[in-house]
């Protein structure tokens, strides 16, 4: 059930006759936003958008490199590459959230926005499905095994995560695809903030939840900075 | 591809000789109770002609994993085991094809890459059947909040399911509240945990897969 405040798409597609298309196919279900170059597409960008189509043959534009800029600026967006042929794993490594390939077919591109959609749902009802489990988890650290057997709230607690986990799973689909899986961890567990140059990999991410001082007190070194074999 | 991965052999008593395809295991203890060295010998065990291994290490890096993978399973082909490294050691090694370096163990987009990067690799060489080794879940605990670990961990645990793998996770238990220890372990079908007797004997005792947990036992 979607959200009432309906979903919008920015697209981004300097053809307009293919423009009118992704228009005609989406309007009746998401608000549409068009842009025709990648400049127009980051001034345009912000908060109200949940996923940008991209086609990734923009005259002089480098897809790779809008889709940095649209990551930096730190939107919760995911974003699909429309492109002439399928770019495999480099679409992953880039960063893209899901690839449709021209020519494209209109309920190809709705089951993916509506996937996309479906993906940052997953990601909100994870959250109350974690919370749940830390209550769960609770009770088994307080508890005996008797006792929890008697305890009414744990059972009640253990029949909503079985639908709750089933909805999560519904909602995140089948993950046997590699950008299915990157585009579902970028999206549900990524951070809030992030500088991730995708294609080199080199940039870290700037969440520091807890901010903790990494433990440097490992288990499995000895007092010499030497290593048992094996044991941790 | 296999129904069940076979993993005979590594717990004595024939408590767990294979597992079903899709399957998530715990290997749960405190800090020196030999958790990696179990993790090591149920991803490298039984290995057949199609099997991988992808294996996330948080804290030893690529060169001291794959020396630990040598010394439980030595005639294991070194190219089929993909190794994800976000330990940031300083030590630089040669270019290796099924290595996949992340900068920090916080980046869970940049391991997620590196996993379907090396998944890519295998596919490609003909190899279906994966198993998955995260060692530990401690070290993500240490970065990043309890809700991202488990959010990640619901997404590898579902990714080795729908692709028929077999994962397994290794966690300190003294490292974390009970609580914690219990939602992390929570999300798997079984557990291993481990503990040192008086002795300094190592014991274990298997938890989950629908069934009553046994009695602790030595490892041997």
């Amino acid at each position: 059930m979607r959200d009432p405040q309906e979903p919008v798409v920015l697209v981004v597609e300097a053809d307009p006759s293919l423009a009118a298309k992704y228009e005609r196919w989406l309007s009746d279900s998401y608000g549409i936003s068009i842009v025709t170059d990648g400049r127009a597409a980051l001034d345009a960008l912000d908060d109200t958008f949940d996923v940008v189509l991209l086609d990734s043959e923009l005259p002089g534009e480098d897809d790779a490199e809008l889709l940095h800029e649209i990551r930096r600026r730190d939107v919760d967006v995911q974003v699909v590459a429309v492109a002439t042929s399928d770019p495999g794993v480099d679409a992953v490594e880039v960063g893209f959230d899901a690839v449709v390939t021209k020519p494209v077919d209109a309920d190809v591109l709705k089951q993916t926005v509506e996937d996309l959609l479906d993906r940052a749902e997953a990601g909100a009802e994870l959250t109350e499905y974690h919370s749940l489990m830390e209550r769960k988890g609770q009770l088994e650290a307080d508890l005996t095994s008797e006792e929890l057997a008697d305890d009414e709230e744990y059972e009640e607690i253990c029949e909503e995560l079985d639908g709750l986990e089933r909805d999560v799973d519904e909602k995140m689909g089948e993950l046997d695809s590699e950008m299915e899986f990157v585009g579902t961890v970028r999206e549900v567990a990524g951070p809030s903030e992030t500088f991730e140059t995708g294609a080199d990999g080199s940039a870290g991410e700037t969440d520091r939840s807890q901010d903790p001082a990494p433990d440097e007190t490992r288990g499995d070194e000895n007092d010499d900075g030497s290593s048992d074999s094996g044991a941790e | 591809m296999s129904e069940a991965h076979d993993v005979s052999g590594v717990l004595p008593g024939e408590l767990l000789d294979s597992v079903p395809a899709g399957t998530n295991l715990g290997v749960v203890g405190p800090s020196m109770t030999g958790k990696r060295e179990l993790a090591i010998r149920l991803l490298s065990t039984g290995f057949e002609a199609g099997d991988g291994v992808l294996c996330i290490t948080t804290k030893d890096d690529v060169s001291r994993i794959l020396d630990s993978f040598e010394r439980h399973a030595p005639s294991l082909d070194r190219s089929r085991i993909g190794v994800i490294d976000c330990s940031g050691s300083g030590n630089r090694q040669m270019f290796r094809a099924m290595t996949e370096r992340v900068s920090s163990p916080s980046d869970l987009t940049g391991i997620s890459i590196g996993m379907a990067k090396l998944s890519q690799q295998f596919e490609r060489r003909g190899i279906t059947d994966v198993r998955h080794g995260l060692i530990s879940v401690s070290t993500l605990l240490r970065y990043l909040s309890p809700g991202r670990v488990f959010k990640f961990l619901h997404i590898y645990t579902r990714r080795v399911q729908d692709t028929n793998g077999f994962g397994v996770y290794t966690l300190d238990d003294d490292a974390h509240d009970p609580q914690v220890v219990n939602t992390i372990t929570g999300q798997f079908d079984g557990v291993v945990r481990l503990r040192e007797t008086d002795s300094a004997d190592l014991e274990f005792q298997l938890r989950g897969f629908g069934r009553r947990p046994t009695g602790w036992t030595p490892l041997e």
